[in-house]
């Protein structure tokens, strides 16, 4: 036996690897920077889906500030049109007083169900405009999302607003005549929706989610079927106004993008993950 | 008889290192290429965002068309041989974002 029928099929095993090699490298190079793109593309989907629902959580806060501020300007506004009044005696000038109260009350009761309306419409016109922004966006991607509470703008809590006397004057009989006294009668309050801190978090997180090809080098776990899909993260909450400060609001609120988070499957470098607007 | 300089072990080994030491310096270069690549995302991004925050205040909810657009050109030591000095890549999509939140109502 001779030394080259001894080596005979060596080169073809080293070429079929190198071939592999390279094989892979060209793969490598048609994908990484359709990737890239893809990614791109996707998270700003992400971006603006987040976005667009929280600005229409924003609105819903803008309009929530607003009725605030209405339920204190009615209570003030009832409140001296009772004491503009001198009744002719105790007793009307208490009816008066009692009714002013009562649609006071009723006022307030709707006003609580309107705003907790518009807080839960503004979640649902969120949902609504992120799926809304994605179909226009990429047309094949879903999109979830993501409130802090599955009910209305977050921790919003009704609470004791402005409290407002409904105080009168009347007339009161004496020996010595006539003279103007003052009931102070019963405190109301204006009841209005505010958060329950500040630093509460109302915000929308969107998932958007594109199926992909499994490609050689798609980013993660191509071998789990869950994760065939590219998904990008993005957060957007309202930020600026004030549902409540005393006695005034401020609507103001806009929407904020606070984290445009990475992929998942995590991508090859780590150090890519997560960014803070 | 030809005494044999290595077997097939060795040569197959030599050819892992071949490739290997290219698909090290390839996944390297490919973390610059990733941060690269979510810089020109970010600049993406925020141009889109400042789009919609710019219509802030405007009373009316709506949906508006903004252009994602970054250019990609060459490093500036590339730039200076022949040929790459006038290599680069304009990267444009439009999408759709919502604006107005309203507060500038009243």
């Amino acid at each position: 036996m001779t030394a080259n029928a001894d080596q005979a099929g060596r080169i073809t095993v080293v070429f079929a690897f190198l071939m592999v090699g390279l094989a892979v490298f060209f793969g490598l190079s048609l994908n990484v920077s359709q990737l890239f793109q893809e990614r791109a593309h996707l998270q700003i989907c992400a971006d603006s889906a987040a976005f667009s629902g929280a600005v229409q959580q924003a609105r819903g806060l803008n309009r929530i500030a607003r009725m605030n501020t209405e339920a204190v300007k009615t209570l003030k506004t009832t409140k001296g049109a009772l004491m503009c009044m001198v009744y002719p005696n105790h007793a009307a000038g208490q009816r008066a007083a009692w009714t002013a109260e009562a649609a006071y009350r009723i006022y307030n009761i709707v006003n609580l169900v309107n705003q907790q309306k518009a807080s839960v419409e503004a979640v649902k016109d969120a949902r609504q405009t992120a799926e809304e922004v994605t179909r226009r966006n990429e047309p094949e991607a879903k999109v979830t999302s993501y409130v802090p509470l599955a009910w209305g703008l977050g921790r919003l809590i009704p609470a004791k607003g402005t409290k407002a006397d409904f105080g009168f004057f009347f007339k009161q009989a004496t020996p010595l005549g006539e003279i103007l006294m003052y009931d102070p009668g019963r405190t109301v309050n204006a009841l209005v929706l505010r958060k329950a801190l500040q630093m509460d978090t109302i915000g929308f997180t969107a998932q958007v989610r594109r199926p992909s090809f499994p490609w050689l080098f798609s980013w993660g776990r191509t071998s789990q079927k869950s994760v065939r899909n590219l998904r990008a993260y993005a957060s957007a909450k309202p930020a600026g106004g004030a549902l409540w400060m005393d006695d005034s609001a401020d609507p103001s609120y806009r929407a904020k993008l606070v984290l445009t988070a990475s992929l998942f499957p995590q991508p090859l470098i780590p150090d890519s993950w997560g960014y803070a607007w | 008889m030809v005494r044999k300089r290595g077997g097939v072990t060795l040569e197959l080994a030599a050819a892992c290192v071949a490739i290997g030491i290219p698909v090290m310096l390839a996944f390297t270069q490919l973390g610059r290429l990733d941060q690269a690549a979510r810089r020109l995302q970010f600049s993406a991004q925020e141009g889109c965002i400042q789009a919609a925050m710019d219509g802030n205040e405007d009373p009316s909810f709506r949906l508006i068309p903004v252009v994602s657009s970054v250019q990609v050109s060459a490093s500036p030591e590339w730039r200076r041989l022949p040929g790459v000095s006038g290599f680069s890549v304009t990267l444009k999509r439009r999408y759709w974002i919502g604006t107005g939140t309203g507060y500038g109502e009243d």
